[in-house]
């Protein structure tokens, strides 16, 4: 009894980890026995939630199956022994360098990797190979505000905590719908502002998403002109007397050029910023006013305004009205970068951009010094690399002859997705770092590695607020699959790199890198630099298991992390002072035009998350919106004569994007929207990226995503459906598809220009082996099908002319894969289970009165079978039931037949009938 | 109160005791002197229920509808296995077989029908006969004990059920039917493949697409048939189920008109006014029925007419319109309903039929709805036929079925249905039957 007690106790088990989605980064506990895992929880000690969990975090549980995981290493779509292709990896980066120098090789790197992969990838490319060519997805998210902070503060700082927020008079969201990205953040302002109703809030985003529900004030700017607001707002700040001078004077520089400049842009500040931002006066008046009588403002800004060819001259806007009335360095105000991903901070932390060198050091001569010391680097990169979309032009030119991709999916998320592909198809040696067998860029890798995912990796992450957190392992690596780190080090030892990268856990790799922050870091003084948690370098393999979340930086000075950067108002430049820009505001690079008259805006949707090969695998997540869509504004909706669920195409430049027209009150006129996820393994062609233009901010390299002109072009669909089985073989030959997951199998919404029936996919799949059962309805063009293997759901087909003449899907795909019933299976063609009760067994045939309406027309009161075909009509055509009606009123109990016996006969209409039969 | 007037029925079967107990209903006996004449020895008995009896599925005690003592208490003079032979209009007399006299005021004919007869010579060979009385159940049960061979001709629903107890009886039966598939006025060919696959399992044996050329007997009984595609079958007992003949001699042989059933106005009145006629014997607006329901309507009709026509005047009684009904077989573990068209003849371009179809082979499960102008015009189950009647009802009441067109065949229609706004649409079909009263879909009458 004892040990099967003990044995049951050490089957269960829970930990602490950090969400692997957005950038707030929650806690989550998770729990479980043995391998199953149990639904997790958000942590209540973690700073950053508190508890709370989104949808997308709360489902984390149902993404863990191994199926669709990639767990052993393939070398030409060979699988190879993890060795094997580590070698390969090694000699192919070896050759190149040693033929084309180390510019010809290059890495792109991912905002999901774990800060210990992120800094051995960024040792092995800048210290060890040579080359500044490292990149990463965080480009596309935000290198912008990072540029911006370095700009004004000589240092990537983010100065707050998410306590500002709810510390804070007001908050200004701006090209942030963090309700949906950022939804606990989102949260925590949201409960803030309940606590406190004199708190305001004020959205700035050419769509009327979400966010704006709760909002005080919203102010609907044309796209791309949030530095228009900024410099009228910063104007107007100065013509009314807001500034805080002595904020100025003492702590900044370049304040007089910039204010010039600003007031002679904006004379009359209301009115110039209503006119270049297209927003009313009386809101820019008023936002202008909340913002000039507020001292305790926090500015949230995060996509829409970093994915701009000007992204980093809006974030110093922002950052430019902050420092003018000293709002900086104190609770519950600053100018805040919301990050997109889990870890874009870490990666920001090593130096995994390419414009950086390590531990928020750059390619001076003097920091190249250090780190090169540090490393004891044989081969120091001496400049920057190149920035993604210029980095995989590069690649598609044959400069670069062999990269490799970890953690991330350029082959959707970068801009013109179409030269993506013919750069990676041109490219010699393309190494992909995976989770998913399914992420579309492995189409295009001459190698594959098998990379552990969330759930089975061990390290750290950086949120938003400078938190860094852990992410526990509380899965076992199946198969050959290994987490980044050692892949790298594995690769970088075959390299002839065996010292420098002979790690053995995480918890070394994050000891070194802690080290490095601190290494000649002159805390406190001039030239130090902001990154240091040098006190963590003494971490032991213990301590570093059970680090609680601590924002950075954490030294000497600071033991228990920092909260708040510029207390002191002291900031990274040489000189200590903070830094105004002087922005001249800009349009987005391209406007529409005859042939491209929309304007395209991109963005995330509630419950998936990037390219969606984790998100996609929650039928839950999948249930929120499920087929890439495309948002029109109601009245070009009616000019076009769209309507709700139609299938368009979008046309850009570069390529074409088919979903379906939702109508939208929430667009300005001549806007678009469209989600980011969807992608060739989801959808025909649902790829936004195809037609995000690959134009870069000059700065930061990021790409104007939020901007693309396009024309709305109608389809020609004759033929709508869906497909539902059990396996996932994506129908590319039908004109439109999207798949959605089901519990156990996949759902295809598909479309077609002629009879889907005609198509070679359902022809196949309509000779599925198995039991088929068909409806038709010829004169409507209405088909639909099943196919059972016994009673299992094996394949569903249906088709008809409209898309309104399908039935619904939610049953039919929970039975997919599942036993079906009788009763279940003559329904299951109409899409809804039958709500007709149980009837029981069938009594009299000719009228199909079933036993359980007879008994309980017994227990009424009917007590002769005269009474019972009064009331049922049952024994009443040809009689062959009335024994067994007398049977049944046999043996029903006397009393309840004589209740009402009285009243029943005397209604008996052909008194004599039957009755005598007795 | 004025003399009662003598009400003779020529006939004790299921239509005239009806018409009897729906004159008692409306208090009309109080009117009548009433004798009822019949040919076979036994009461009123369910002739529906015969199929089950052959297949020992029931016992005759449980199908008898009235017996004797109900015609006691009744006050009905009950004369018994003595046929009518003539009417005498005139004397307004009827005389039986045995010679004895019943004279009459009013007359009711509910004859019924007879096996229709094959177009071969069987006169005076043992073996061969229809399947229609409690006699002819209880000689077929014979040979089914004496011997081996049974074939059946005709595959309609009479055929099947009397080939399905022969099979149960242990006999070796084999089913001869003139078309394509069986059942042909009431299936398509998917689901009599159905009904005959699982007739075959059974043990029943089918030649279809096959007549019988010749009759060939031994020592009397027949022996052999020769068959139109030159085989030769084995048959120590030949069952004649290909249709019936309304039973008219006594029309025929007192000048009523008659074509091929006595022919009768909406009253039910022959030509005549003292005499009516009902069920399979008679022939109104063209229709001879062979189903119990309109049978059933008709007498409901009549009796009622008879109750009232003393006190009410004879254009406020109501009239028999006719009857669209539906089929059902009695053969225990097979469920099958047919209602309205069955083969589809588009004769008007404007008007063509639909078809809604749900099939399951596996199962052989099947469901078949005609449509034209978005209203039911025929219904087939087979297999799961619960909601026949649902079917049938909407298809009785003419209506349109666009809004829920889509839900009719999966199950859950009478829940679909709920949800439906109902608006009252006239029947202008002219097919269905007395208003004010239940329209039945309807089982096969056994003979």
């Amino acid at each position: 009894m004892t040990e099967l007690k003990s044995d049951t106790a050490s089957d269960s088990w829970q930990t602490c980890t950090t969400c692997p989605y957005c950038g707030v980064g929650c806690g989550v506990e998770v729990s479980g026995e043995g391998d199953k895992v149990n639904p997790v929880k958000g942590s209540i000690s973690h700073p950053a939630n508190l508890g709370r969990l989104c949808v997308k975090g709360s489902a984390l549980h149902e993404t863990l199956g191994m199926e669709g995981r990639l767990m052993t290493a393939k070398i030409d779509n060979a699988v190879v022994t993890l060795d094997k292709a580590l070698n390969h990896v090694a000699d192919g980066f070896r050759q190149t360098i040693d033929q084309y120098g180390p510019d010809s090789v290059a890495f792109y790197v991912s905002g999901q990797l774990l800060t210990e992969d992120y800094y051995v990838a960024n040792k092995l490319m800048k210290g060890f190979i040579g080359s500044g060519n490292i990149d990463t997805n965080s480009r596309l998210c935000m290198s912008s505000a990072v540029a911006a902070y370095k700009r004004a503060f000589g240092s990537d700082s983010v100065p707050c905590s998410y306590e500002d927020i709810e510390l804070a008079d007001l908050v200004v969201l701006v090209g942030s719908n963090a309700a949906w990205t950022h939804p606990v953040a989102y949260q925590r302002l949201s409960q803030a502002k309940r606590h406190r109703p004199e708190m305001l809030t004020v959205v700035i985003d050419p769509r009327q998403t979400a966010t704006c529900d709760e909002a005080d004030l919203y102010l609907d700017i044309d796209p791309g002109t949030d530095a228009f607001l900024f410099n009228g707002l910063l104007a107007y700040l100065a013509n009314c007397h807001c500034l805080d001078h002595d904020f100025i004077k003492r702590h900044t520089e370049n304040s007089q050029e910039t204010l010039d400049r600003v007031c002679q842009d904006f004379p009359n500040p209301v009115q110039d910023t209503a006119r270049w931002t297209g927003v009313d006066e009386d809101k820019i008046a008023r936002f202008f006013d909340l913002f000039a009588s507020h001292r305790h403002t926090v500015t949230l800004y995060s996509q829409g305004v970093n994915q701009s060819t000007s992204g980093v001259d809006k974030c110093n806007s922002i950052i430019n009205c902050h420092l003018a009335t000293g709002r900086i360095g104190a609770p519950g105000m600053g100018p805040f970068s919301l990050t997109g991903q889990p870890n874009a901070m870490g990666g920001r932390e090593v130096g995994g951009l390419a414009n950086q060198l390590a531990a928020h050091m750059d390619f001076t001569p003097e920091a190249i010094d250090i780190v090169g010391r540090f490393w004891n680097s044989p081969n120091m990169a001496t400049q920057p690399g190149m920035k993604a979309v210029d980095l995989f032009k590069a690649v598609e030119s044959g400069q670069i002859k062999a990269i490799w991709i970890m953690a991330t999916n350029p082959a959707v998320s970068l801009p013109d997705a179409e030269q993506i592909e013919r750069a990676l198809k041109a490219c010699p040696l393309v190494v992909v770092s995976e989770c998913f067998a399914d992420a579309e860029t492995l189409d295009y890798a001459n190698v594959v590695l098998p990379a552990a995912g969330w759930s089975e990796k061990d390290g750290t992450v950086t949120n938003s607020e400078r938190r860094i957190s852990r992410q526990r392992q509380f899965k076992p690596l199946l198969g050959d699959i290994k987490p980044d780190w050692w892949l790298i080090s594995q690769v970088a030892q075959k390299m002839g790199y065996t010292d420098a990268f002979s790690y053995a856990s995480p918890a070394e790799i994050f000891r070194e890198h802690a080290t490095l922050s601190g290494f000649e870091n002159l805390t406190g003084q001039p030239g130090s630099r902001d990154f240091d948690i040098s006190l963590l370098a003494r971490l032991t393999d213990d301590g570093y298991d059970a680090l609680k979340p601590i924002q950075w930086p954490v030294n000497s000075s600071n033991p228990l992390g920092t909260p708040r950067l510029f207390v002191d108002q002291q900031f990274f430049t040489p000189s200590g002072r903070a830094r105004f820009v002087s922005i001249t505001a800009q349009k987005p690079a391209l406007a529409p035009d005859q042939e491209y008259p929309f304007i395209l805006n991109t963005g995330r949707v509630r419950d998936q998350w990037h390219t969606m090969t984790r998100t996609a695998r929650s039928k839950r997540l999948m249930a929120h919106i499920s087929e890439p869509y495309v948002e029109v504004e109601t009245s070009d909706a009616d000019r076009l004569g769209l309507e709700q669920d139609q299938l368009i195409r979008l046309q850009g430049r570069q390529g074409e994007f088919l979903g379906r027209v939702k109508i939208t009150d929430q667009l300005k006129q001549g806007s678009l929207f469209a989600p980011i996820h969807w992608n060739n393994r989801y959808t025909k062609a649902g790829k936004v990226d195809t037609l995000v233009n690959p134009l870069t901010d000059p700065i930061s390299g990021q790409p104007e995503s939020k901007h693309a002109p396009v024309r709305v072009e109608l389809t020609d669909m004759n033929s709508f459906g869906f497909i539902m089985q059990c396996g996932a073989e994506l129908p590319h030959e039908l004109d439109y598809w999207s798949r959605i997951p089901l519990e156990n199998g996949t759902c295809f919404e598909v479309a077609h220009g002629t009879a889907l029936e005609s198509t070679q996919v359902w022809q196949d799949l309509s000779k599925s082996t198995g039991e088929w059962i068909r409806y038709t309805d010829a004169a409507q063009g209405i088909s639909r099908a099943a196919c059972f293997i016994g009673d299992i759901l094996k394949v569903v087909l249906i088709s008809a002319p409209q898309q309104s003449d399908l039935p619904d899907r939610d049953w039919i795909g929970s039975l997919i894969g599942q036993s079906v019933s009788e009763e279940d299976r003559l329904a299951l063609l109409s899409g809804s289970q039958s709500q007709g009760a149980s009837q029981g067994k069938t009594v009299c045939a000719c009228f199909q009165v079933g036993e359980n309406a007879i008994r309980e027309a017994i227990m009424g009161g009917c007590s002769t079978p005269e009474a019972l075909g009064k009331a049922l009509k049952c024994g009443t055509n040809c009689g062959s039931c009335i024994p067994e009606l007398k049977a049944l009123i046999a043996e029903t109990p006397c009393e309840v037949q004589q209740k009402d016996t009285g009243k029943h006969n005397s209604s008996l209409q052909p008194k004599a009938e039957m009755e005598t039969a007795e | 109160m004025q003399m009662k007037q003598k009400l003779v029925v020529v006939g004790n079967g299921m239509a005239g005791i009806k018409a009897i107990e729906a004159l008692i209903a409306h208090q009309g006996d109080r009117y009548y002197d009433i004798t009822v004449i019949g040919e076979e020895a036994h009461p009123n008995y369910n002739r529906i229920m015969l199929s089950p009896l052959l297949a020992d599925e029931t016992a005759f005690n449980d199908i008898v509808l009235n017996p004797l003592s109900w015609y006691r208490d009744q006050g009905i003079h009950l004369h018994l296995s003595d046929p009518v032979i003539t009417i005498d209009r005139k004397q307004k007399n009827v005389i039986c077989f045995s010679g004895i006299h019943f004279e009459y005021d009013q007359l009711i004919l509910a004859t019924g029908s007879k096996p229709a007869s094959l177009p071969l010579q069987t006169d005076g060979i043992d073996g061969v006969m229809g399947f229609r009385t409690l006699d002819d159940v209880h000689q077929m049960q014979h040979s089914a004990r004496d011997f081996r061979h049974a074939v059946i001709v005709g595959g309609g629903l009479l055929g099947l059920e009397a080939a399905a107890g022969l099979a149960k009886k242990g006999m070796h039966t084999t089913l001869l039917h003139r078309s394509g598939w069986i059942l042909n006025r009431q299936l398509d060919e998917v689901s009599a493949g159905y009904l005959q696959q699982e007739l075959e399992g059974r043990g029943i044996h089918f030649r279809l697409k096959t007549q019988i050329r010749d009759v060939i007997s031994l020592d009397g009984r027949v022996h052999q048939l020769e068959l139109d595609d030159d085989s030769l079958i084995h048959c120590d007992l030949l069952i004649t189920a290909a249709g019936i003949t309304p039973e008219i001699n006594l029309a025929k042989t007192s000048g009523l008109a008659y074509d091929r059933g006595i022919l009768v106005n909406d009253q039910m009145q022959t030509t005549d006014s003292d005499i009516y006629a009902l069920g399979e014997c008679c022939q109104h607006r063209g229709e001879c029925y062979g189903l119990v329901a309109p049978v059933w309507e008709q007498a409901e009709i009549l009796g009622q007419n008879l109750a009232l026509r003393f006190t009410q005047p004879m254009q406020s009684l109501i009239g028999y319109e006719g009857t669209r009904s539906a089929t059902r077989l009695k053969i225990s573990g097979i469920d099958l309903f047919s209602a309205g068209e069955v083969a589809i003849k588009d004769e008007n371009e404007n008007n063509s039929a639909e078809v809604l179809c749900w099939n399951d082979p596996a199962k052989q499960n099947y469901r078949r709805l005609i449509i034209r102008d978005n209203r039911i015009t025929g219904v087939l189950l087979y297999g799961d036929i619960r909601e026949g009647n649902t079917l049938f009802e909407l298809m009785q009441q003419n209506r349109d079925i666009s809004n829920f067109r889509q839900n009719l065949l999966f199950g859950g229609l009478e829940a679909a249905l709920k949800q439906q706004p109902i608006t009252a649409e006239s029947d202008v079909s002219g097919m269905s039957g007395v208003s004010n009263s239940d329209n039945a879909p309807i089982q096969e009458t056994a003979a």
